[in-house]
């Protein structure tokens, strides 16, 4: 379809104007990063819309209240439009002490980073604004960039309840850092590959196939990293930057009307990127829990081009059941917020030099080591589990054109893991795996 | 419209971020508040990153922003942390400080302008510029797989001679990595003293050993006992090494026990003898650094029948008997742990340094 109007429709407009929008040329390249642009830019703005009304509803229920009801209908849903209409109504205030530069500066900074990672992160299979290799590593990057735009806003407001906010958060941010590395390592480490496509494609099949049941070591390191990735995206109970009981508002104490909610804009769109991280590595990724669609045939292959109708719907799947995923992680994280207490900034830094670096660095190498030795699990014996994991690595050791040259580099110069995962599998593994191709050759 | 169509997009790119990159980096000169350099000083080398993602080196890219932008964020609240006082403090730079950077910088950018003008391939575009392609995925695994020990970038190479690089970057990486190791434990290690010392660097060194200390009659018999059997095992060791008996070619003759240790000691490397015999004495050395009081010795009577099963176990001999040698080993380790902590308080433990 895309590609029909594009060629037959947007095309027709475009030669009147004696130019073309097809693929190859540069006004159909501005085009396709404008629609890139334009989607992304809704997943967090009316991403950030939602969610805000879902806050609402879900503190209220919490603390035993209603929530907004009357804006919008029964259920108070336009409530958030109601929100920012009054938001951009206000005045637009740059205290007298201000670094005014900066402090204009920061709302668009926070933003801009939460944004920009978005760039790199899939919504199905291949369906990334930018499909990076290294797009794990690129997200935590960036991410940790937002923090920037809250010590500047701090900073520049020149108030100290928004310094002392600004300074916790550099803390906290700088310190969270460490474990959140350790975590995403694992996935990485299981799946040979930081490439987000990949390692959600290699989660294809049965639930059992998502690497959160992967291995013990996996389960636990998943709770590590949701904690961790609540606190870095500077949610309660590791709210300390804009501790409102104690610091007015933190660092957005001087801050009022479109340059606010650009914060929670930023907040809210960290908030569903880290969950989007999470389901990724960990929970599947787009594949639901029952792969109905491979079973259908209907999926496409990774690095698949050619467009069908039937792949299409299988992508549309994805991106429902990835959202929806995004969506469970982003309510966890509102559920927590109301119902633990702050932390002090003494807890939370115990909090993550004394327990999550441990356990993060406990379950790397424990993953490690089942990896390693290739240990069975219960989930080896489950229906369509295939263990094709890993692969992208092994093949890179092994790709050589040439045996008599490859079997003397590889004694010496491979370490011992990799032949061993190549050469022999545990008898249940290859039992599953024929059991699996059978079944494909049977549909 | 025309026009526009004609324009080389990588081309402008690059030149976007290559301005930018080198607008603000003289904006962070010519600034004099320091939080607003440490902000220029990201945008500059965000741009930088703009310009490896450009060229495809998305790995590059992402270091570049995870490394030196989130450094700047460290330089930035150090910035804050430092001139809070006194707010938006400025740092005026002298005359002379204008002159002799100047002369660095001009002499830093003449020897790069002339570095880059003088390699061929740079100063003319490609005659294959159209059949170019960014270089997709890949980039990082070879890079990750050096630092781990393969060169898979050399995996078929015929020539033998080239191929001797093959075991990467293994050793570097890791000689780096303990180095930054050391040097953060050193650097928390001498944080601590400040705080603890109250003037004084080494406060347990100066106060004086408490003198009433006891230790039970099993102990101290442990301990002895301990000490004269790993000096007989280690001066075995290094008897048996030096030798004539352990010799290759006589290892045959030798008939009775000797030979059945010989034949035992068979696939052994020739290493094993002198590494078990040294390890045991440095066993007697701790044994009697504990007799001292001293509760390191406890962890090192720990830690060296570790080492010693790991050097049978990679000597040759089977993994069964570095097992068999690891409990034998740390059974009478364990045995006097359990007698030092237990008895009538203060227990030996509780009174040890």
């Amino acid at each position: 379809v895309a590609r029909f109007f594009n060629e037959e429709v947007l095309n027709r407009i475009a030669s009147v104007f004696g130019s073309s929008v097809l693929p190859d040329s540069w006004m159909g390249y501005v085009l396709a990063a404008l629609i890139h642009i334009f989607l992304l830019i809704n997943v967090v703005a009316v991403g950030a819309l939602i969610f805000i009304w879902m806050e609402r509803k879900i503190a209220g229920r919490i603390q035993d209240r209603l929530g907004p009801t009357r804006v919008g209908g029964k259920f108070g849903w336009l409530q958030t439009l109601a929100d920012g209409v009054k938001l951009i109504a206000k005045e637009d205030i740059t205290p007298k002490d201000a670094d005014a530069l900066l402090f204009k500066l920061a709302p668009y900074v926070s933003f801009a980073a939460s944004f920009t990672a978005y760039m790199a992160l899939p919504f199905a299979n291949g369906w990334a604004a930018q499909e990076i290799n290294v797009a794990v590593f690129f997200i935590i990057a960036v991410l940790g960039l937002e923090v920037f735009g809250v010590i500047l806003a701090g900073y520049a407001s020149g108030s100290k309840w928004s310094l002392f906010g600004a300074m916790r958060e550099a803390a906290q941010v700088v310190s969270y850092e460490v474990p959140i590395g350790l975590c995403v390592v694992v996935p990485v480490l299981i799946i040979g590959s930081m490439n987000l496509v990949t390692i959600g494609e290699a989660q294809a099949g049965l639930f059992t196939n998502w690497l959160i049941f992967h291995d013990p070591f996996t389960f636990c390191v998943f709770w590590v990293f949701f904690t961790c990735a609540v606190a870095s995206v500077n949610r309660a109970p590791f709210d300390l930057a804009e501790a409102e009981s104690e610091l007015v508002a933190g660092f957005h104490t001087e801050y009022s009307g479109l340059r606010w909610s650009f914060f929670f804009m930023a907040e809210y769109g960290s908030m569903f990127l880290v969950s989007g991280l999470a389901a990724i590595l960990f929970f599947g990724g787009w594949n639901g829990p029952i792969p109905i669609f491979h079973m259908l045939g209907w999926a496409y292959e990774q690095g698949e081009t050619n467009w069908r109708v039937l792949g299409y719907l299988a992508q549309v799947a994805g991106v429902m059941n990835f959202i929806l995923k995004a969506t469970v992680g982003v309510t966890v994280m509102m559920w927590v917020r109301w119902t633990l207490p702050r932390l002090r900034i003494d807890q939370v830094m115990t909090t993550c030099l004394k327990y999550c670096v441990p356990l993060a660095s406990i379950c790397f190498v424990g993953a490690m080591l089942w990896k390693l030795y290739e240990v069975p699990f219960i989930n080896d014996v489950a229906p369509l589990h295939n263990r094709t994991l890993a692969e992208v690595r092994e093949n890179w050791v092994l790709e050589t054109p040439d045996d008599d040259i490859a079997a003397p580099a590889d004694t010496k110069a491979a370490p011992a893991p990799t032949p061993a995962h190549t050469t022999h599998h545990s008898p249940l593994t290859s039992a599953t795996n024929a059991a699996f191709a059978s079944q494909e050759v049977a549909q | 419209m025309m026009l526009l169509a004609a324009i080389d997009w990588h081309s402008v790119f690059f030149l976007i971020f290559a301005l930018v990159a080198c607008g603000f980096a003289i904006a962070v000169v010519v600034t004099s508040n320091i939080v607003r350099m440490a902000f220029y000083l990201t945008l500059s080398l965000g741009a930088t990153s703009g310009l490896f993602f450009l060229a495809g080196a998305e790995f590059v890219g992402a270091m570049q922003l995870l490394i030196y932008v989130g450094g700047t964020l460290v330089l930035l609240i150090f910035g804050v942390m430092l001139t809070a006082q006194a707010r938006f403090v400025s740092m005026a730079t002298s005359g002379g400080e204008w002159v002799l950077a100047s002369i660095l910088g001009a002499a830093l950018l003449g020897l790069l302008l002339q570095a880059g003008f003088s390699i061929k391939a740079w100063n003319s575009p490609r005659a294959d510029l159209a059949s170019l392609t960014l270089a997709e995925g890949k980039t990082s695994t070879p890079i990750g797989l050096a630092l781990s020990g393969v060169r898979v970038d050399r995996l078929d190479e015929p020539n033998e001679l080239l191929r001797r690089g093959m075991s990467g970057y293994l050793l570097p990486f890791v000689i780096v990595s303990m180095h930054l190791l050391v040097v953060l434990i050193g650097a928390g290690y001498m944080a601590r003293t400040k705080r603890l010392g109250a003037g004084m660097a080494w406060p347990q060194a100066i106060a004086a050993p408490p003198r009433d200390r006891r230790r039970s009659f099993a102990v101290t018999g442990g301990l002895v006992s301990g000490i004269v059997v790993n000096l007989l095992l280690g001066m075995v060791c290094l008897v048996y090494w030096l030798s004539p008996v352990a010799a290759a070619e006589e290892k045959v003759a030798a008939q009775g026990l000797l030979g059945w240790v010989n034949d035992f000691l068979q696939p052994a490397a020739g290493w094993l003898c002198p590494v078990l015999g040294a390890l045991f004495l440095a066993n007697v050395l701790l044994l009697v650094v504990t007799y001292f009081w001293q509760r390191w010795g406890v962890v090192g009577l720990v830690l060296v029948p570790l080492a010693q099963a790991i050097a049978i176990g990679n000597s040759g001999l089977s993994s069964t008997v570095a097992m068999v040698f690891l409990i034998l080993a740390l059974a009478p380790v364990a045995l006097l742990i359990v007698l030092m902590c237990s008895g009538p308080r203060p227990t030996m433990w509780e009174q040890m340094e």
